[in-house]
């Protein structure tokens, strides 16, 4: 498995659009992690008559914003946090749908149509408003509860999506050849089927990751998400609406990232699904 | 001695919207330790279902019949808990299928599959899988099997894979190999060789193997015993020396004539005329007399399985007492 996600990475990095992704995300995701480290603190308030709302220059890059904070650590904090989330909560909702995928397909008959008629009706409940008022009901969302919320509500597709290839490759002759030598159902889930279905769900993976930063800027632009003083770039664009027309960088910027950060993901996701694609060379 | 295995009137019945279908009807026969016994018939036939019936994994919603017996050494298959099977399935029989191309899981190296295979049934460490997985590439005759080990299936040839398949099968060390069409994918030249290995692999471990075929080609001179299969019955059963000599049944009568002569006169072909009819549309009395050239007013019933010479039994009326 291992080996499959080297060999993805490198026909990834071998196609333009692949590349251009893994490097433009590369890049924030450097610009995230290292700036913590070399700008000053994002809540950090310099004089707030002299220091508010200074356009991009030198000392403040991307300017400052109404309480005189650095524009650009704020967009990198905000932007680490984002992509945490949208790792961690996509990780979750593609283990989560793998697993229900794998063992409708593998088991079938009852268990398959039960599950599947969960999703069927999970599905039918709108995320968004799931979301609002599971939010609504905390002042102050804890991190590991956003992962958990954005987590446990998207998993539906990738579980449709890996359920339909465990039944399809059930049918498949190594399956009987593995039922032969006396393996279980659970084997031929999680031993023969999971490593066939790898390609699909690393796709859905890196897609489900792009969902969750949306999702994310829009709950925080909402004020539902992660709350000030903590930097998000959605919560950014939502303090500074009153400031765009007259210090427009100070939401230019977060929505910059957002853009960005949002197109990598999805640049790479397209180009695994290329590279992953046995109909394509 | 008790025969390895012990087949007794096997059925498998399939729930249609029209009624209950029995595509293996009331199959029995036996196979001694160290022989092989070769399964015969068209597709459709239910030769092969019949192979996996005797593993207990007819696919659902089939079903094996209450009333139907197979015997391993001492031990009821029909009768074990479904735990109990799995200790048999790969462990005391092993199976190879026809398409060596589908049959390994292609994200798996050969060596993993094979080690994973030995392992399943046997406690042991990784690397005396291993190198247990290289032994076994070698008495299936794969040359530079430590090579070997780490390519993928899509790196093997056709031979190479079911050669591997072998390896896998026999990784528990079977007493019972079912061969289901081990060579019907293969091009001519790999056939025999394929042939030529599991027939040593025989002799050498004492197995016993099952052989299911639709080509009487493959069964000269490997097979002990042949059983010919027609809609879900055998129709004859007689050593294989015997079959070829005077086969009794118009049916194997029919698939002699229509096997291409080297020698001898080069007149037409001459085929069965029709297809096997499916499972719902089974005659009531002899299933084949809508094809055969002899039928007579007594085969509106269905015949039994008469004598036709020593250890011969046809389901034909014409070997029934009294007729010429």
């Amino acid at each position: 498995m291992t080996g499959l996600v080297a060999t993805a990475f490198a026909s990834v990095w071998s196609r333009p659009v692949g590349r251009a992704g893994l490097l433009l995300l590369g890049a924030l995701a450097l610009l995230a992690i290292v700036c913590p480290f070399l700008l000053p603190d994002p809540a950090l308030q310099g004089d707030l008559l002299a220091e508010s709302l200074r356009p991009p220059g030198a000392g403040h890059p991307f300017g400052t914003d109404q309480l005189s904070r650095d524009v650009l650590a704020r967009v990198a904090a905000g932007l680490r946090l984002s992509l945490l989330l949208g790792v961690l909560a996509a990780l979750l909702a593609v283990t989560l749908g793998t697993t229900v995928g794998l063992v409708a397909g593998a088991w079938g008959g009852v268990v398959d149509a039960l599950l599947m008629r969960l999703v069927d009706a999970l599905l039918a409940i709108p995320r968004l408003f799931v979301l609002l008022l599971a939010l609504a009901v905390w002042d102050r969302v804890p991190l590991p509860a956003l992962v958990l919320l954005l987590g446990l509500t998207g998993w539906y597709g990738t579980s449709r999506l890996v359920r339909g290839e465990a039944r399809r490759l059930h049918r498949e002759e190594f399956v009987r050849a593995a039922e032969v030598l006396g393996a279980g159902r659970r084997q031929i889930a999680f031993r023969h089927l999971l490593p066939n279905v790898t390609g699909p769900v690393l796709v859905a993976a890196t897609l489900g990751i792009g969902d969750v930063m949306l999702l994310e800027a829009g709950l925080s632009f909402l004020g539902l998400g992660v709350r000030p003083p903590a930097p998000s770039l959605g919560g950014m664009i939502q303090e500074s609406r009153a400031v765009f027309a007259t210090a427009p960088w100070t939401s230019i910027f977060p929505g910059l990232a957002i853009v960005l950060a949002v197109l990598a993901v999805n640049l790479v996701g397209d180009a695994l699904r290329e590279a992953l694609d046995p109909r394509s060379t | 001695m008790t025969p390895l295995l012990e087949v007794r009137d096997l059925s498998v019945t399939f729930p249609t919207s029209r009624g209950t279908i029995r595509p293996v009807d009331g199959l029995s026969f036996t196979l001694e330790r160290g022989q092989t016994l070769a399964l015969v018939g068209e597709s459709g036939s239910g030769k092969s279902l019949t192979g996996l019936a005797i593993l207990r994994l007819v696919p659902p919603p089939g079903a094996i019949a209450p009333a139907s017996v197979v015997r391993l050494g001492d031990h009821v298959l029909t009768d074990l808990d479904e735990r109990a099977m799995r200790a048999v399935r790969g462990g005391r029989i092993g199976m190879v299928f026809q398409d060596p191309m589908t049959s390994l899981n292609p994200v798996f190296t050969a060596g993993a599959q094979i080690a994973e295979a030995v392992r399943a049934h046997r406690r042991m460490s990784g690397r005396e899988a291993r190198a247990r997985a290289t032994a076994l590439l070698e008495e299936v005759g794969i040359p530079d099997p430590v090579r070997r080990l780490d390519d993928y299936p899509h790196q093997l040839s056709g031979g190479m894979r079911q050669r591997v398949m072998i390896a896998i099968a026999l990784a528990a060390e079977p007493e019972l190999l079912i061969a289901d069409e081990p060579t019907t994918a293969l091009d001519v030249t790999v056939q025999a060789q394929i042939l030529e290995l599991l027939d040593g692999l025989r002799s050498r471990r004492g197995m016993s193997v099952l052989l299911i075929t639709h080509d009487l080609g493959v069964v000269a001179g490997r097979a002990d015993h042949v059983a010919v299969m027609y809609a879900g019955q055998i129709v004859e059963s007689a050593p294989t020396d015997r079959l070829f000599a005077a086969p009794a049944h118009p049916y194997t009568q029919g698939l002699f004539a229509s096997i291409p002569k080297l020698e001898g006169q080069r007149g037409r072909l001459t085929p069965i005329q029709g297809v096997v009819p499916p499972p719902d549309a089974w005659p009531d009395g002899c299933r084949f007399a809508p094809r055969c050239a002899f039928r007579f007013e007594k085969s509106e019933e269905p015949p039994p399985l008469l004598p036709a010479g020593p250890a011969h039994l046809a389901r034909c009326w014409l070997h029934a007492e009294g007729r010429p």
